[in-house]
């Protein structure tokens, strides 16, 4: 199976941007865990029985995610497959949250799936004029 | 800064991404509120997360952490379901202190049936 992404991309995964990102995760992961652990277990727990993303599981799998995508960037992880299978779960919690949540995810800490929408969805978009040199 | 070489391909992704969030908020109106019964209102009418630290001598509780920090809850919305104790007023902050807390102490939020903080004083 041929995957679309073998060329990092460059615009939607520059530097700054996966700064930006691993920042506003981390930020929100030691929240999570340090400011009210209460809830963390049960959030992911319902994350993976309704499927329906939460801040608590967004926090956790976002951090995980944009390291890695960093550290692919940087060609320390040469795997685009798990590049681009990380890309589509950005698009899903991105899609999900800013569609499902009051604020459209733009208010702390939801604004960061604003990134992730960023960044899944220009990841693709990216890769795919690339690949096909559309328009 | 990561850039292409071809700038047109970097006003193309952003064109694409402006659309995409634009076509994402006219989802957000049009079904958001789908979501929001999905997710059994959990994100419309969210509980506080209140943690206190606790004076069993002074018989005080002092508000040490909220969450979410960025809606605004109310003491209006809680109530002492057993025990006394005397609730402050307004918006609920860091450094608001529930005083003269005497027996087993439980504190609801109303508008989710959620129990906030339970303990007991002598």
């Amino acid at each position: 199976m041929k995957f679309f992404f073998e060329d990092r991309p460059k615009f939607t995964m520059n530097p700054l941007i996966l700064i930006l990102s691993i920042i506003q995760a981390v930020m929100l992961l030691q929240m999570y865990i340090f400011g009210s652990g209460q809830s963390y277990i049960s959030d992911i727990t319902q994350f993976f029985q309704t499927g329906m993303p939460n801040p608590s599981a967004c926090g956790v799998l976002f951090t995980v995610w944009t390291i890695v995508l960093a550290l692919y960037w940087a060609k320390i992880v040469k795997s685009p497959k798990l590049s681009t299978i990380m890309a589509i779960i950005f698009v899903y919690f991105g899609t999900m949250i800013t569609i499902g949540f009051p604020d459209f995810g733009l208010n702390w800490p939801t604004s960061v799936h604003i990134l992730e929408a960023y960044i899944g969805y220009g990841y693709i978009y990216e890769s795919i004029i690339k690949k096909y040199k559309l328009w | 800064m990561g850039l292409n070489k071809e700038p047109k391909n970097n006003i193309k992704i952003i064109l694409l991404i402006i659309l995409t969030l634009f076509i994402l908020y006219i989802l957000h109106i049009s079904i958001g509120s789908y979501f929001g019964v999905e997710s059994e209102g959990k994100y419309d009418n969210e509980s506080p997360e209140i943690g206190f630290q606790v004076d069993y001598l002074s018989k005080i509780l002092t508000v040490d952490s909220i969450y979410p920090e960025s809606k605004d809850f109310y003491w209006n919305d809680i109530t002492v379901a057993s025990g006394n104790a005397t609730l402050p007023y307004d918006t609920i902050d860091k450094g608001d202190q529930i005083t003269n807390c005497e027996g087993e102490i439980k504190l609801v939020y109303e508008l989710t049936g959620a129990t906030i903080w339970e303990g007991e004083f002598s």
